[in-house]
């Protein structure tokens, strides 16, 4: 019982993070929406831990976490060289695919 | 059922924290939020039995990953955002409405499945050591050389580079 109430927690929360990915324009709130999806992802992940008693479920998380640790690395890199160079930071602005 | 019931209000807890994330305009306070989102969630692995999980949520992710926004967030200064006007049609609200039902179904769907019943220990920190470093080796070391990939790339790119083609023009459009 307490699984199924996680699944259906990191369902909701994978489809809040979807919506701050979509809604909002700052690419900072943007990496926000995928680190809370990543974590819907984790919530899911321990829930089938509990129901399986298997390790594999955690060992999964552990990947994500590298995973997201990456993403968070390069994405704010980037984000530091916009912010520099092009003083900006909204999508709305960002049109040239170059450079 | 007490379990249960601290449970529900922990997901209700950490669904509230990740929409204030996600509708709040401060940078800040979106940071703020997520990482009481985190604690939450690190509970949550708690009642689930994951306590390898529940540990690295706090150290990795609520220490370390949320740091470095934080940081970037007060490096660059990152002003208050006005949050996007969006005019809201008739078919994005019969979309809403018709994604509630599609939800309570899979609610459903998901209470009334009947979870397999395996008798075995619960799983111990000595099972997950055990199984990363035999079954997930391989894995477990391209994420090394994914991390290291990362750092490089991190450090190339933030780099500042003064001569480069691509940097801002005196007047030009900001980029446009």
């Amino acid at each position: 019982m307490d699984a199924k109430i996680c699944i259906i927690c990191g369902l909701i929360l994978f489809f809040v993070g979807f919506f701050a990915l979509l809604y909002r324009k700052n690419i900072i709130f943007m990496m926000l929406g995928i680190e809370m999806m990543l974590n819907a992802a984790n919530l899911v992940f321990a829930a089938g831990t509990q129901i399986y008693h298997n390790a594999d479920g955690q060992i999964m998380i552990f990947f994500i976490m590298a995973i997201a640790a990456c993403e968070a690395a390069v994405g704010l890199a980037m984000l530091i060289w916009l912010s520099r160079n092009r003083k900006i930071m909204d999508t709305d602005h960002l049109t040239l695919l170059r450079g | 059922m007490i379990m249960t019931v601290t449970l529900t209000i922990l997901c209700l807890l950490l669904i509230l924290c990740f929409v204030t994330t996600s509708i709040i305009p401060t940078p800040v306070g979106a940071c703020a939020s997520l990482i009481g989102g985190f604690l939450l969630l690190s509970f949550i692995y708690g009642f689930l039995g994951a306590h390898f999980a529940a540990v690295i949520q706090i150290i990795v992710y609520a220490g370390a990953i949320m740091v470095v926004f934080v940081f970037v967030v007060m490096l660059l200064n990152v002003p208050t955002q006005d949050l996007p006007k969006v005019k809201i049609s008739l078919a994005d609200i019969l979309s809403i409405l018709l994604s509630i039902p599609v939800l309570i179904l899979v609610s459903i769907k998901i209470l009334n499945w009947q979870a397999p019943m395996i008798d075995s220990q619960n799983v111990e920190m000595k099972d997950i050591a055990r199984k990363m470093f035999i079954d997930y080796l391989w894995p477990f070391e391209l994420i090394s050389f994914l991390l290291l990939t990362a750092l490089v790339a991190a450090i190339t790119v933030a780099h500042k580079n003064k001569g480069s083609r691509y940097m801002l023009k005196e007047g030009s459009d900001h980029g446009r």
